[in-house]
């Protein structure tokens, strides 16, 4: 069951100017329900447009969005729903706080559902939890936190809305390892407790390796390739060439293999990795010691 | 969207207009609206037309990029023109009667003037100054002008250099108001219903940020231009010297002659020429 | 030993808190360091660490509250510093921020690059002269009539490098500047950096939380909690595998298998960095030979 279905999506920006710009050029791609999914392409290759269209802030000229089975755009008037059933956190998203409060700034969205004040504060209470804010950070001006605080604050703004599919564009841009630790373990939670379905965009391939399922690798507004991590890194000199390249460890893996040590393909982690040599590595010395 | 908006309006290109000095341009834009104001005939302004046509064509940019650029204005023109040509009172017989509705031909006249008036002085500034001057040589010129007020402590170095600020920045800050607005719509907001409190109050989850981003900003470059050694007007030098040349004298001369051609017709050929009297 | 061009002696650093007067916990605490003229030096902190504080110590955005400074032999902690001595400072330590966007003064490319050597007064031929040639070494000199809204990230940080290097700088300091990058524009921008250290001489001083940046440089100092940590080349640092993981740094990902392969009781080196090396090495361990 797929939560979420883009088919066939065009869109041009600028249509009919000299300015015009054609940003996807019919890109199909299903996001299954419950996974992680990855979404990468460098900058210009549409994945940002494509991200606005999965919650309908943008409108394909061509093309479906299906959500849960049912096209976004069949009742345009109701396009806000979309957009609390998919959320999306944009990049930086810590400069769209605005509230005098963590907690009531988390709580923007709920509001906007429409929902009773217990029903929110639970929510608000629950994302804190996944993004590890601590209650006495949540009475606080967001503007007093921590780089690092803040994204925390902005990812849960868009948790507490409780969306079936969570759309993050680039969630550790310009975060150190402290803080890209932080916000996985906080993505990692939310969808682990919901179930729900998750979507990262990004162009750190060693992070989209440790904690994505499948990948969607886009080029030039088309998608490249499709599939799980260890089927779109076995592309590793086109993904080279398109400016991506694979995580360090699955280029050593390579580097390995040229020099006629069998060891699997599908690895790029450093876990993995690590495993694998040491069974090859252990094997090697049972050997020698029988 | 916000972004699609074209600021500025600057067309590159390398005609005569392009190449003369900012300073001069803007002596010569003052120039050319003062005239067209003064004519005062429909000889005089057929001169205006013509020497406005003659303008576009020296500036190298279509003559369809200069009227689209009056289309904004299109609807102003022609309002005003339908009221002078309703409300003008006459002094001879009505050309047309009909209940309420009068015309006169002085009517039609003045209609007709304000269109010709509106529609010279902004297609012929446009191409003097703002379609043929970058922003930046334009801010540019506009200092070196007013250099001598600095005798009497005009800031004019501080307001160029706030001027060319503002146009480096927004583009950059509009950019930034669409993600905020993205971003807040995102979590539900709605900028499009409601009535103007509940649009007003809708604002500002946009206008926050965008202060806060704003302030950050200007921090951020005041510590960036204090490392690139800006210490305001003190010492400063100028790449880009600006110097007087042939074109501009040319152009002087050009514009000169065509305000002497309106002051003629104003009050010679006037009593020959006087077309819209004898319509 | 040659003299050396950036000379940190017990240098301490607070904020000042809300209330006047009132000093924050210190975010860089009696720090000593020197850096030679030419080299490339990374330092590398998660944030917070002071990292940032040190950047702007250098350039005389922050005055230390404690300890002395020296700029080519020069104190600039001295009292005797006029203005003109500060903006001397300025010109010969270059700094490149974060955020491309928000350094960038006019609307056009070379007018940009012309501002620094404009404010030093530099006569309007030399200007010209050294703007073409900033541009051309930054390579982006096809842009100059562009207008900065209209480049990529990297681009527009190469254009800011441009507009320091106009004003003939001795050392840059590089505050963060590829942390806002995309990995094309980090590779511009990297790439970018490594040649004017090589290349013009310009002792570089690039501020980072990315390892893989830091291991091209010629020393990694590494700052947590406002002191310094570790300070070695990059094979001694990103050997000290346990100690980065403790100061929440990450390393290289071949080394932290090396690494743990090594603690495994296997004979692998894991202080090797260069990839084709550790490969040689590893392969010939399994296969014997």
């Amino acid at each position: 069951m797929n939560a979420l279905e883009l088919r066939n999506i065009e869109y041009t920006y600028s249509k009919n100017t000299p300015f015009e710009n054609t940003a996807l050029k019919g890109v199909t791609v299903a996001f299954e329900q419950g996974r992680v999914n990855g979404l990468i392409g460098h900058t210009g290759s549409g994945k940002s447009t494509l991200v606005q269209m999965m919650n309908g802030l943008l409108k394909p000229d061509a093309g479906e969005v299906i959500l849960a089975g049912k096209n976004i755009w069949d009742e345009p008037k109701k396009i806000r729903d979309a957009r609390f059933r998919c959320g999306l956190v944009f990049q930086y998203p810590e400069y769209q706080l605005f509230e005098e409060t963590c907690e009531k700034d988390i709580a923007f969205g709920p509001k906007n559902m429409g929902l009773d004040a217990d029903e929110i504060n639970r929510r608000v209470f629950s994302a804190a939890d996944f993004v590890g804010l601590d209650r006495d950070i949540l009475q606080k001006s967001p503007f007093e936190l921590s780089g690092g605080q803040k994204r925390r604050v902005a990812l849960a703004g868009v948790m507490a809305m409780e969306p079936e599919v969570l759309v993050l564009d680039e969630p550790a841009a310009g975060l150190d390892p402290i803080g890209r630790t932080e916000i996985f373990g906080g993505i990692r939670r939310y969808q682990r407790t919901k179930g729900n379905t998750v979507i990262i965009v990004s162009h750190s391939m060693e992070d989209v390796a440790e904690y994505c399922d499948t990948l969607t690798v886009l080029k030039n507004g088309e998608v490249l390739r499709s599939g799980s991590c260890a089927e779109v890194f076995a592309y590793e000199k086109e993904l080279t060439e398109s400016g991506l390249g694979v995580p360090q460890i699955t280029r050593f893996m390579r580097l390995l293999r040229e020099r006629g040590v069998k060891v699997a393909e599908d690895i790029y982690t450093v876990d993995a990795a690590f495993d694998e040599l040491r069974r090859i590595l252990d094997g090697k010395r049972g050997g020698a010691d029988a | 969207m916000l972004k699609d908006i074209t600021l500025g309006q600057f067309f590159p290109g390398n005609s005569v207009l392009h190449r003369a000095d900012p300073r001069m341009k803007i002596i010569l834009a003052i120039i050319y609206i003062v005239f067209v104001f003064l004519a005062k005939n429909s000889a005089a302004y057929l001169l205006a037309v013509g020497f406005t046509v003659l303008l576009v064509l020296l500036s190298r940019i279509k003559l369809s990029v200069v009227l689209k650029g009056l289309k904004p204005l299109l609807f102003i023109m022609v309002f005003t023109a339908f009221f002078n040509i309703f409300w003008t009172k006459g002094e001879t017989v009505p050309l047309f009667s009909y209940g309420i509705i009068t015309i006169y031909r002085e009517g039609l006249w003045f209609a007709a003037v304000m269109i010709i008036r509106v529609a010279c002085i902004l297609a012929g500034s446009s191409v003097i100054l703002t379609y043929t001057t970058s922003p930046i040589s334009l801010t540019d010129g506009i200092e070196r002008l007013l250099k001598p007020l600095k005798v009497i402590h005009v800031p004019v170095h501080e307001f160029a250099m706030m001027m060319t600020i503002a146009l480096r920045f927004i583009p950059t800050l509009i950019e930034e108001t669409d993600k905020i607005m993205n971003a807040q719509k995102a979590r539900g907001a709605d900028f499009n219903s409601g009535g103007l409190v509940k649009r007003a109050k809708a604002l500002l989850p946009v206008l926050i940020p965008l202060f806060a981003s704003s302030f950050r900003r200007a921090g951020e470059l005041a510590t960036a231009m204090e490392c690139r050694c800006y210490r305001g007007d003190n010492g400063r030098t100028r790449m880009t010297k600006l110097r007087y040349s042939g074109i501009d004298i040319v152009l002087l001369i050009l514009f000169a002659a065509f305000g002497t051609g309106i002051i003629l017709m104003n009050i010679h050929l006037g009593f020959f020429l006087n077309f819209g009297m004898v319509l | 030993m040659r003299e050396p061009f950036i000379k940190f002696e017990n240098v301490s650093y607070s904020y000042e808190g809300d209330e006047e007067g009132i000093l924050l916990p210190p975010v860089l605490k009696n720090v000593s360091f020197e850096i030679e003229k030419g080299s490339f030096v990374a330092v590398l902190g998660h944030n917070g660490s002071g990292k940032s504080t040190l950047a702007k110590l250098i350039n005389m955005i922050l005055y230390p509250t404690e300890g002395r400074i020296y700029i080519d032999g020069r104190d600039i902690t001295d009292e005797n510093m006029t203005e003109d001595d500060v903006y001397d400072i300025r010109r010969r330590i270059g700094m490149v921020f974060q955020n491309p966007d928000n350094q960038l003064v006019a609307t056009v490319v070379e007018e940009d690059v012309a501002f620094g050597p404009e404010n030093l007064g530099v006569e309007p031929s030399e200007i010209r002269r050294r703007v073409d040639e900033a541009l051309e070494t930054v390579g982006m000199s096809e842009f100059k009539r562009h207008s900065p809204h209209q480049l990529s990230g990297g681009q527009k940080q190469r254009i800011a490098i441009a507009g320091i290097i106009a004003m003939l700088p001795e050392c840059i300091v590089f505050d963060e500047s590829t942390a806002m990058l995309d990995p094309r524009g980090r590779a511009e921008v990297m790439d970018t950096i490594e040649r004017l250290n090589r290349e013009n001489g310009i002792t570089v001083l690039h501020i980072t939380h990315n390892m893989d940046e830091a291991v091209r440089a010629d020393r990694v100092i590494v700052i947590n909690d406002g002191r310094i940590c570790i300070d070695g080349t990059p094979k001694e640092v990103f050997s000290s595998v346990e100690q980065l993981r403790l100061v929440g740094l990450d390393v290289p990902q071949v080394t932290e298998l090396l690494y743990d392969l090594e603690n495994c009781g296997f004979d692998v080196d894991h202080t090797e960095l260069d990839e084709e090396k550790c490969a040689d090495a590893l392969a010939k361990l399994i296969l014997g030979r």
